[in-house]
């Protein structure tokens, strides 16, 4: 084994590799040989073979070592209750807008209406109003209870004075202006939504 | 020959159980007299002192800890049972000549050893093989770590590879394309670098670290 040092190594280098050969099983037979019979009586050989296990049992462990510690990864602690609840409450909000958007029919109709317009979609109305204008043997009594209702649906909401609920207008063959253009709102709005 | 941390054990072990009976008694019988079993503190300052090298020395030599650990306690057994007879030989070179020519007369007996023993790898449990302070074999066992990164590539790749991996010289130059002398040329370099690392002043709590 080619163990020839250069002629400017220092002798304490020159042991300390041969210590370090020896412990690695790189000397051949009579180098083996021949530095074992200098640890016989060699007090800087002893403790230059004692570096030699030292430095290598450190180098190895440091490898050990470094092959045990995983892989860095980005570790997301995990959420605290408080975070977990607040992020729960988040995503079912989302959920729920998100199934509001797309059956809006599950809204309370408070909400589906406009501000400015009142608390009965245009639709029902003009379906109300039809029905009303196909049911011409309706009681009297039954007008007067549809009427009483949409009165008090309209005064609880400050409807506006434009016609509604007035007496005369039930008995015009043509719905108001303001019901055709409710009921096109209606539809149109309707028509957004799949 | 000695360093003034043997100095002073040398002292505690020579001087130890000296009355004034024991002087009367060195003073009509002069011849062997002057060697006395030491006390027990001093083999305890003894071992404190030489222990770490010695363990590290005979695991050298016998690439078995656990047989290590054995010729140790035969080590310091002997000193209490027969110390040295020159007063003049320093303790620690008397202690490793002692360890060494028990680690032989074990090597001899065990039939199955081969001429190396058991390689490299297989002995290495830096835990239980050094029996160090965790807390002084962790700071050592990082700041090598850092060194090793510190390394140049070349350097920590044959390092890597004989230290960790065991491959012989030889296989590592074959597997790099390399002529043997660069590949030892870079392990040693790697080496020299280590050791000053290990041995620079930062491992100060380590009492053993500037006896050598």
């Amino acid at each position: 084994m080619p163990f020839d040092l250069p002629a400017n190594r220092e002798p304490l280098d020159e042991l300390a590799w041969l210590a370090t050969a020896y412990v690695l099983d790189e000397l051949d037979a009579e180098a083996h040989r021949a530095f074992e019979f200098r640890l016989a009586h060699d007090q800087e050989a002893r403790e230059a073979l004692a570096a030699a296990v030292d430095l290598l049992s450190v180098i190895h462990a440091s490898e050990i070592d470094r092959d045990s510690t995983p892989t860095p990864v980005r570790v997301v602690p995990a959420p605290s209750g408080r975070r977990l609840m607040v992020s729960g409450l988040a995503s079912l909000a989302a959920a729920v807008l998100l199934g509001l958007a797309w059956f809006p029919e599950l809204l309370p109709r408070s909400m589906i209406q406009p501000a400015a317009s009142d608390s009965i979609s245009g639709r029902d109305i003009a379906l109300a109003w039809t029905e009303l204008r196909a049911t011409p043997l309706a009681s009297p009594s039954e007008i007067c209870l549809l009427e009483g209702d949409l009165e008090s649906i309209g005064n609880s909401e400050q409807a506006d004075s434009s016609g509604f609920g007035e007496e005369g207008d039930l008995d015009e063959a043509m719905p108001p202006s303001w019901l055709i253009l409710a009921t096109s709102l209606d539809c149109s709005k309707e028509g957004i939504h799949p | 020959m000695y360093s003034g941390l043997d100095e002073a054990a040398h002292g505690a072990f020579m001087e130890s159980d000296h009355g004034a009976e024991a002087n009367h008694e060195r003073q009509s019988e002069p011849v062997c007299r002057e060697i006395r079993p030491p006390d027990p503190l001093s083999v305890t300052v003894l071992h404190d002192l030489h222990a770490r090298e010695l363990r590290r020395f005979l695991i050298g030599l016998l690439r078995d800890p656990n047989l290590a650990e054995d010729v140790l306690q035969t080590t310091f057994a002997k000193l209490i049972q027969s110390p040295p007879p020159d007063p003049h030989l320093a303790i620690k070179a008397w202690l490793f000549q002692v360890a060494y020519h028990e680690a032989i007369t074990v090597r001899r007996r065990r039939a199955s050893h081969d001429r190396a023993g058991k390689r490299w790898l297989e002995i290495q449990n830096p835990v239980s093989s050094t029996q160090d302070d965790p807390l002084v074999r962790a700071e050592q066992i990082e700041r090598v770590r850092e060194a090793i990164d510190r390394l140049p590539p070349e350097q920590r790749r044959v390092l890597r590879a004989r230290v960790y991996h065991d491959k012989p010289f030889a296989e590592i130059a074959r597997d790099l394309k390399l002529p043997l002398g660069t590949v030892l040329s870079r392990m040693r370099l790697a080496l020299k670098r280590l050791r000053t690392t290990l041995n620079s002043p930062a491992v100060a709590d380590d009492p053993n670290a500037g006896s050598f």
